[in-house]
């Protein structure tokens, strides 16, 4: 089946099957490799991206459910080469090892950061927050400070 | 993945062209609400189908209201939504539920028919929804059923739904007096699925020293979320008391049957289930306002 969607600002069409993940369309069809593959069954968040400006995993979304709504992918936020503020802050932090989990966590800090996190930030919210994304090199320490400044700055 | 050019996937935008896309394929059309669990059956191969009905574009199935004493929630109510609902704040037993549910991601999708569809006895949306009192609306293009939750997970993984059937909404009534619930639940990982989870819901009478009224609901504990009746009977009409409640808590282990599995030995969990329903209700209690 054909469907409709907006795609990090534009609009794009795709043909899926009904139970085929969005992330293997983003991947194979628009080339987004910044939605990565990991457990494929929902529990890394890496594949992690915003629907109608929620955070989702893309390996759970059945691809047909993306027809007439926006999807952004990490390769969506930064604005004419300006990194978004989590990407920044995520640089600033020093918070990733290898990478392949940081797009996910950055999609799912965006969310948090729209739905009026706690300012100061609460370290217990900010886990609750990021607890869809799993970091195998042990480098949440800088993740949660990541996040938390990406909170403060958001507010000056 | 092995996927059938004869599969079609159908987005109604109102209940009876769901209802009727249903009928037309006479059972043989699977609904799809948030995807979350359905997702996974497909990719490990247990379920095939080759028609899809998502019900998650008609807006009446999304809907959370009072009307007349009832809170209403349609069947395609997000967790999320559900989380940030002024109707669903007065119920801490399920906003205690809602934010231990997996992760943000799955929340936001994820739907509480669709849970309640998937019958999994380990689901921690179940054991509050039990001890509210909760009803499943049931429609067909025919009929508007409507059954008690308690009757509706028959075994396990199995609702009483029909193959024309879909859940339209789920129902419980305000509760009268000073109330107050929790629900606690330890799992192996952050978000993951409950080893065991307990719902505890009373009600305390005016002068908030005695428990008028107590539910006690458990996940993970057997083929279906049980309530546990030998621990309620031994509350009810009890004064408020920390041995009262450690010895109601001893009973729990009467009514649950849990199995040996990866999440712990059936003696743990039924250790588990003793330890936490005391947690539950001394939260609960505190919460409707009485003292311990």
């Amino acid at each position: 089946m054909r469907i409709n969607f907006e795609l990090n600002g534009k609009s794009v069409s795709a043909e899926v099957l009904p139970h085929q993940p969005l992330r293997d369309i983003l991947r194979s069809q628009f080339d987004l490799t910044g939605v990565k593959v990991g457990c494929h069954s929902g529990r890394c968040g890496v594949c992690s991206v915003l629907l109608d400006d929620r955070v989702v995993k893309s390996c759970l979304l059945m691809a047909p459910k993306a027809n007439g709504r926006s999807i952004i992918t990490i390769e969506g936020l930064s604005n004419n080469g300006e990194l978004h503020p989590v990407q920044q802050a995520f640089k600033d932090n020093f918070a990733l090892q290898c990478g392949y989990c940081t797009p996910g966590f950055i999609m799912a800090t965006v969310d948090y950061l729209s739905s009026s996190p706690s300012n100061p930030p609460l370290r217990d919210e900010i886990k609750s927050a990021i607890k869809g994304n799993v970091c195998r090199c042990t480098g949440y320490e800088k993740i949660i400070s990541a996040v938390s400044s990406a909170i403060t700055s958001s507010e000056n | 993945m092995n996927s059938s050019p004869l599969q079609s996937y159908h987005l109604p935008l109102d209940l009876v062209s769901a209802l009727t896309l249903l009928a037309e394929h006479e059972g043989s059309a699977k609904i799809v609400a948030g995807g979350q669990s359905i997702m996974l059956l497909l990719r490990q191969g247990f379920l095939s189908s080759e028609t899809f009905v998502d019900i998650s574009c008609i807006p009446e199935l999304s809907e959370i209201a009072t009307i007349d004493e009832v809170v209403y929630v349609g069947a395609a109510a997000t967790y999320s939504s559900l989380e940030s609902s002024p109707e669903i704040q007065p119920y801490s037993v399920l906003t205690d539920s809602l934010h231990v549910i997996a992760d943000p991601q799955i929340r936001n999708l994820g739907t509480i028919g669709g849970a309640l569809g998937h019958a999994d006895p380990s689901l921690d949306i179940v054991p509050p929804l039990l001890c509210l009192d909760a009803n499943v609306v049931l429609k067909s293009l025919d009929e508007t059923r409507i059954v008690s939750l308690s009757n509706f997970h028959q075994e396990y993984m199995t609702a009483d739904l029909s193959k024309d059937e879909l859940i339209h909404s789920v129902t419980f009534n305000n509760l009268p007096g000073p109330h107050g619930g929790a629900y606690e639940k330890v799992s192996n990982v952050e978000g993951g699925w409950p080893t065991v989870g307990v719902a505890a819901q009373v009600v305390l009478d005016d002068t908030l020293s005695i428990i008028s009224d107590v539910k006690i609901a458990l996940a993970a504990v057997g083929d279906t979320a049980i309530r546990s009746p030998c621990m309620e009977k031994s509350l009810i009409g009890s004064v408020i008391s920390m041995d009262s409640i450690s010895k109601s808590s001893e009973l729990v282990s009467q009514d649950i049957d849990p199995l040996d599995d990866l999440s712990g030995s059936a003696e743990y969990k039924s250790h588990l289930a003793g330890v936490l329903s005391k947690r539950a209700l001394i939260k609960a209690i505190n919460r409707a306002g009485g003292s311990l």
